[in-house]
């Protein structure tokens, strides 16, 4: 191997694999602190990629710029949805009932959500060129955009750090995802931490959204494909532990870069869900799983 | 609880109305009758139905080949409809159409909803290869003739599935992969890199490619790599490209995978002589996603083109008035094509009986603004296969073949551009 493709590959491993586990963070913590498996999730990814190609299209409003944009959105549109279908079901306590249910609504969510944005936007898909230029790095060739997106992923993964280990906040949803029982007991406000987990969670989606859209077509189906990756990561990383997402999605950023150097990515699937199912025999709340 | 109750069941119904929205209800068959033999004189409209992916995995190319259906009717309906002899006046179409999801048990469910409750005229195609096969057993058994379009399927399938009433317009993958041999033969290449995304179509596509520069001895395969549709990332394959340094990249791509294909290898670096996309590299977001510097040079598969004809072109701008901005991609050919080949049958044919309509388009030949038509063992054996290649932000041909395997060879008639060789590499 030549020196070059090693530095490609540990780069390309650090690229997808920061979005890989920003997207497992945001699903994760949502099912941990509420137990709701969110299958409506990759809508909001999408929403936050159209939030960005409408705003680079019509505006051309720069995508790091439409993070905030998307933020202001998400937070919008989350407090009402979250009041309507969420608020009374989480009321219930009862883990199976909001799992189930909980599937259920979201995939209701899901399939209102996709199908308004094929109404609004047409399923045709969209892209635009956002600081598509090459630049030059000791000899080695990167995109900007690319750059940018692995520089705000690794920002937002700190702060997502700082905010769940560091403030008030996070630590409360921590608490709720270590020992809901106990969180209650000592008077934690339960609802606001549920709903600061969504709130939080579509956020990160969104902001997800926002950066992929840099890179890939966008359109209202794509959120498909997120969601089966938010749910692989998190159960290969760890349910209930923020850090065992961002492992599980830096290791399988690595592992598909290197399955596609060696024996070629048309075995990634086939290896990755191996590895599922291996891990979810052995470990089966993932290698760094809690609660 | 009452209250939680409702809401639940509130949900619950929104969902099944969704999911369900386009099931047909139970249809009782009535295979004798076909539903040509019971119009009746005095006749209004031609009415025309099918299904397309407006929702799910083929929503994108869906939309587009919906959206060139839509054009063809208003072109069509602009002059007056169509002329049929035994109402001895032009009758305009009328559509009746569903959203399959992009599943086929759903479209074959609603084909058969088209010709018994609805009581369409005839058929257009649904989208994709898949659909295309699912829907054969209802149109053999009510005898109604479908012009494919979005489907590449082998001879030797078209064979075993013995239809009579499936025609198919796109060339088959063995007679693609032998234009892009030919093209390749033809560039003087002498190391090629074959990529696939791993879907029949476009895997039949990359094994007899493979297979014919293997036969014709003119370069080396040296890299042959499928990846799975729908992957976020492909640099571990791309950096084995690289390292390979071939003079001809070609990828038998979809759509979403010749965009991530594209900006990886420009992130990477990857300079070919020749880059070439199959499907995806000619539509509208391919379009949007890259600078004109960077699509310079990109060669993209296609069916047509529309300099080719005035009548295409006159469609294609039609479809830019209605729609906006869009290349000419692939789908709307096909989706003319077979529109245009039907409204020349159903002219020739005189009448609304579906299965003289059938007999004509088996036996005629009908010259269309995208190409010659004439159906051999169900599949066009004129198909065109083009090379485009984005020349100052717009697809120009540089090659067309016509013909279908083993008779496939450069047509000369058309008027194509100069193909700018070598690719100029990517830019900084």
């Amino acid at each position: 191997m030549e020196i070059s493709t090693f530095f490609y590959i540990i780069f390309s491993s650090l690229q997808i694999g920061l979005i890989y586990a920003l997207i497992s963070i945001g699903f994760n913590l949502l099912y941990s602190s509420t137990k709701i498996i969110n299958v409506a999730y990759g809508e909001f990814i999408t929403i936050g990629a159209f939030v960005a190609y409408w705003l680079f299209v019509l505006y051309n409003i720069p995508p790091p710029v439409s993070i905030f944009v998307a933020i202001v959105i998400l937070v919008v549109m989350s407090i009402p949805l979250y009041q309507i279908l969420f608020r009374r079901l989480l009321a219930s306590k009862s883990v199976e009932y909001i799992e189930i249910w909980g599937v259920i609504i979201t995939f209701g969510l899901s399939i209102l959500l996709q199908g308004t944005m094929a109404l609004v936007w047409s399923a045709q898909s969209k892209g635009y060129s956002y600081l598509d230029n090459v630049i030059d790095i000791l000899s080695l060739t990167f995109t900007l955009n690319k750059i940018v997106t692995v520089v705000i992923a690794a920002v937002l993964v700190v702060f997502l750090y700082y905010l769940l280990f560091r403030t008030d906040v996070g630590i409360s949803m921590r608490s709720v995802i270590q020992d809901p029982n106990l969180a209650e007991t000592i008077g934690l406000e339960m609802n606001r931490i549920f709903l600061s987990s969504f709130i939080l969670s579509s956020v990160i989606a969104g902001i997800a959204g926002v950066l992929l859209s840099m890179s890939f077509e966008i359109n209202p189906f794509m959120g498909t494909t997120y969601i089966i990756l938010a749910f692989v990561v998190t159960a290969i990383g760890g349910v209930g532990n923020p850090i065992g997402s961002f492992i599980g999605g830096l290791f399988l950023g690595a592992l598909s870069v290197l399955i596609g150097y060696t024996i070629g990515p048309g075995l990634n699937l086939f290896i990755i869900y191996t590895l599922l199912v291996v891990v979810l025999i052995i470990r089966p709340k993932g290698l760094l799983g809690r609660g | 609880m009452r209250t939680k109750l409702a809401l639940f069941a509130l949900i619950l119904a929104a969902i099944l109305l969704f999911g369900c929205a386009q099931q047909p209800t139970k249809p009782t068959p009535t295979p004798t009758a076909t539903p040509a033999a019971t119009a009746k004189p005095g006749k209004e409209s031609i009415k025309i139905g099918f299904t397309i992916s407006l929702s799910g995995p083929g929503a994108g190319a869906g939309t587009e080949q919906y959206r060139a259906y839509e054009a063809w009717k208003e072109w069509v309906n602009s002059k007056g409809g169509i002329y049929v002899k035994e109402y001895n006046k032009k009758l305009p179409v009328e559509f009746v159409y569903y959203d399959d999801a992009t599943e086929p048990a759903r479209a074959k469910s609603l084909y058969e909803k088209l010709i018994l409750e609805d009581k369409v005229d005839l058929l257009l195609a649904p989208w994709g290869t898949f659909i295309h096969l699912a829907i054969v057993p209802v149109i053999e058994k009510y005898k109604i003739p479908v012009i494919g379009n979005t489907a590449g399927v082998e001879q030797a399938k078209i064979n075993e599935l013995q239809t009579t009433y499936e025609f198919f317009t796109y060339p088959t993958p063995k007679t693609s992969a032998m234009a892009y041999t030919l093209f390749l033969e033809n560039l003087g290449v002498k190391k090629i890199a074959l990529l696939y995304a791993q879907t029949d179509f476009t895997v039949a596509n990359a094994k007899w490619n493979k297979e014919f520069i293997e036969d014709k001895k003119f370069a080396d395969v040296v890299v042959y790599e499928g990846y799975p549709l729908g992957s976020t990332d492909l640099k571990g394959l791309l950096l084995k490209v690289k390292e390979a340094n071939p003079d001809a990249v070609v990828v038998h791509s979809y759509p979403a995978d010749a965009i991530l294909v594209t900006s990886q290898m420009k992130e990477l670096d990857i300079n070919p002589k020749v880059f070439i996309l199959g499907v995806g590299g000619q539509i509208l977001a391919f379009d949007q996603k890259f600078d004109d510097k960077t699509k310079e040079g990109i060669v993209a598969l296609n069916t047509w083109h529309p300099d080719f004809y005035p009548e295409a072109s006159e469609l294609y701008n039609l479809y830019i008035k209605k729609y906006g901005h869009n290349p000419p991609s692939h789908a709307l050919g096909l989706a003319w094509v077979s529109c245009i080949t039907l409204q020349k049958a159903i002219e020739r044919a005189g009448t609304l009986d579906s299965v003289k309509i059938r007999d004509v388009l088996a036996s005629e030949t009908f010259e269309t603004p995208f190409g010659e038509v004439k159906f051999e063992n169900q599949v066009n054996n004129q198909a065109l296969t083009v090379f485009d290649q984005w020349q100052n932000g717009e697809l120009k041909p540089i090659f067309v073949f016509k013909g279908v395997y083993p008779n496939v060879e450069l047509a000369k008639e058309f008027k194509t551009t100069k193909m700018e060789y070598p690719k100029p590499n990517w830019p900084k």
